[in-house]
């Protein structure tokens, strides 16, 4: 059960602003897109929320405690599925609940992972090595992954940015599903303005560098969402407006 | 300028890209057609194998015209071979074979020290990268066999000491690649995981290390049997360096011979037997391609 704080957070790489003043929070239970172009902080907003990427002032918190104490209640799912190539699927899931150090017998841990592989529909594939399974396969590997240790809040970043098209679709839907079916509070990061409006229970629209936030929107539609109602295509014509002010006034 | 280079592991893709993998059995030109490229490998075939036949053929002539002192007979060589290899004097082979693969061991533990230290501590990185790395690869192996002697005498000691020295390079600077090739975002997910160096030393980075610890054994294995001979020439009562040694002084031609026929049958053998078939299973472990 996690609230994530965000406060006048601010980051500097060298001499150059990353992100200018942000404040965010992130409640318990909500399905968050991080929406910005690609370069701008959102990614390292992301990191620094785990505790992976120093930040120069602000504050983040997560339950009232410093996110350097908290990174054990997050995972992370990347860009690329960054699987230990030499393990299977299986294996690379046992990887992420033994770094984490999950209690349990070798048959106890080992049962559990395939469970969550079978939650990311690959459960078949539990012994095929890491290097032979497909993009979307590795993927899912890496959320089964994340999924093992039992985060209260899941950490994507760009997930489906590397996939083909259907794999992409088809994940997407699997994400909002598993989020409904479970408590899980999830942040998710993309670029794609169709993606976050697809997923995210709530959209936080960032700037290009220095990122500020631009608009923060809680999304009034059913799932499953079709981009091509009238409600969704409004949204989405509000967010290309915001990126376009912001062109002409930067 | 250094050797070490060539030992470098050189590492495919690491996606699970399938379009990445090359298949080698294709010729430069696919053009050429079936014909051509059977034509090119029975070719390469009977360079490969046919002009070492050929000389061993002109020796053969060759050695009957002159004294057994300048060429001896590859018959007597063989003979004398045999006898390193599991004859009265195997003694001598098999001990120069402990004492490296004792360096060799010796020089990785050391190897793997120095870059460890060197990871875990920044501060000690340029003294190990430019100073001690340097250093070794630059004393002379003549210089250890005589500091080995004069420091240690004559005895196993000595020729551990001389080979280990010599060995230390080529183990630091496959590992320090290792190390510097080491996938970021594998040890990020590491990291994101848990806080436990250990655990991600363990984990991932060891296992990532594998391929480039295989290199610096296999490397150090042929150098440590180049330089234990020139230590044991100097500094041991024992060993095929000895054997050698006495050779020259009785102008023993076949054993001199047979004692260079045995090094390069046993690195050979090691090679074929044991490292390619590692290479091969590395390789199919991860999707990678190994050096060879």
């Amino acid at each position: 059960m996690s609230t994530m704080d965000i406060r006048n957070l601010d980051v500097r790489f060298g001499g150059e602003v990353i992100i200018d003043g942000i404040d965010l929070e992130i409640r318990d239970g909500e399905l968050v897109t991080l929406l910005g172009p690609s370069g701008c902080g959102k990614s390292t907003m992301l990191r620094i929320l785990g505790g992976l990427a120093g930040h120069q002032g602000g504050s983040v918190t997560v339950d009232g405690l410093p996110a350097t104490q908290t990174w054990d209640r997050l995972a992370y799912v990347f860009q690329a599925a960054r699987l230990a190539p030499w393990r299977t699927a299986l294996d690379n899931v046992v990887l992420g609940m033994k770094l984490r150090g999950v209690e349990g017998s070798r048959r106890e841990i080992r049962e559990r992972a395939r469970g969550f592989l079978e939650t990311v529909g690959i459960g078949d594939l539990a012994d095929r090595s890491g290097h032979a399974l497909s993009g979307g396969e590795q993927q899912r590997v890496s959320i089964a992954r994340a999924l093992s240790v039992e985060p209260s809040v899941l950490m994507m970043d760009e997930p489906f940015s590397a996939l083909d098209v259907q794999t992409r679709r088809r994940l997407r839907q699997e994400i909002v599903s598993l989020w409904e079916r479970t408590a899980l509070t999830i942040v998710l990061v993309t670029h794609d303005v169709e993606e976050a409006l697809v997923v995210g229970s709530r959209v936080v629209v960032c700037s290009p560098k220095p990122t500020k936030v631009l608009a923060d929107i809680d999304l009034d539609m059913p799932y499953p969402r079709n981009p091509a109602t009238p409600e969704f295509d409004a949204y989405r014509k509000h967010i290309v407006g915001l990126f376009g002010a912001d062109e002409t006034t930067g | 300028m250094s050797e070490h280079g060539t030992s470098t592991v050189l590492r495919g893709e690491r996606s699970g890209d399938d379009s990445g993998r090359t298949d080698r059995a294709q010729g430069p030109d696919p053009q050429r057609g079936t014909a051509g490229r059977g034509r090119r490998r029975i070719l390469a075939r009977l360079l490969a194998d046919g002009m070492p036949l050929l000389l061993f053929g002109a020796w053969f002539w060759y050695s009957a015209n002159v004294s057994a002192a300048e060429l001896p007979n590859p018959v007597d060589v063989g003979r004398a071979s045999i006898d390193l290899l599991v004859g009265e004097s195997a003694v001598h082979t098999w001990t120069s074979m402990g004492r490296i693969l004792l360096s060799v061991l010796l020089a990785m533990g050391i190897g793997g020290l120095l870059v460890f230290m060197a990871g875990v501590l920044p501060v000690t990185d340029t003294l190990i990268g430019k100073r001690v790395l340097p250093f070794f690869n630059s004393v002379p192996a003549l210089g250890w066999a005589i500091l080995g002697v004069i420091w240690f005498g004559v005895g196993d000691f000595a020729v551990i000491f001389v080979v280990t020295a010599i060995t230390i390079p080529f183990c630091l600077v496959n590992l320090w690649e290792g190390m510097r090739a080491l996938d970021p975002g594998l040890l990020e997910m590491g990291r994101s995981f848990t806080r436990s160096r250990m655990r991600v030393l363990l984990s991932i980075e060891l296992p990532l290390l594998v391929p480039y610890i295989f290199a610096a054994a296999r490397l150090s294995f042929s150098v440590g049997w180049k330089v234990a001979l020139i230590a044991e020439f100097f500094g041991s009562r024992t060993g095929l360096g000895l054997v050698m040694n006495r050779a020259r002084q009785s102008f023993d031609s076949p054993t001199v011979f047979a004692t260079i026929v045995v090094v390069l049958l046993i690195v050979t053998a090691v090679e074929r037997l044991v490292f390619d078939p590692l290479a091969q299973w590395f390789a199919k472990r991860t999707g990678t391609a190994v050096a060879r």
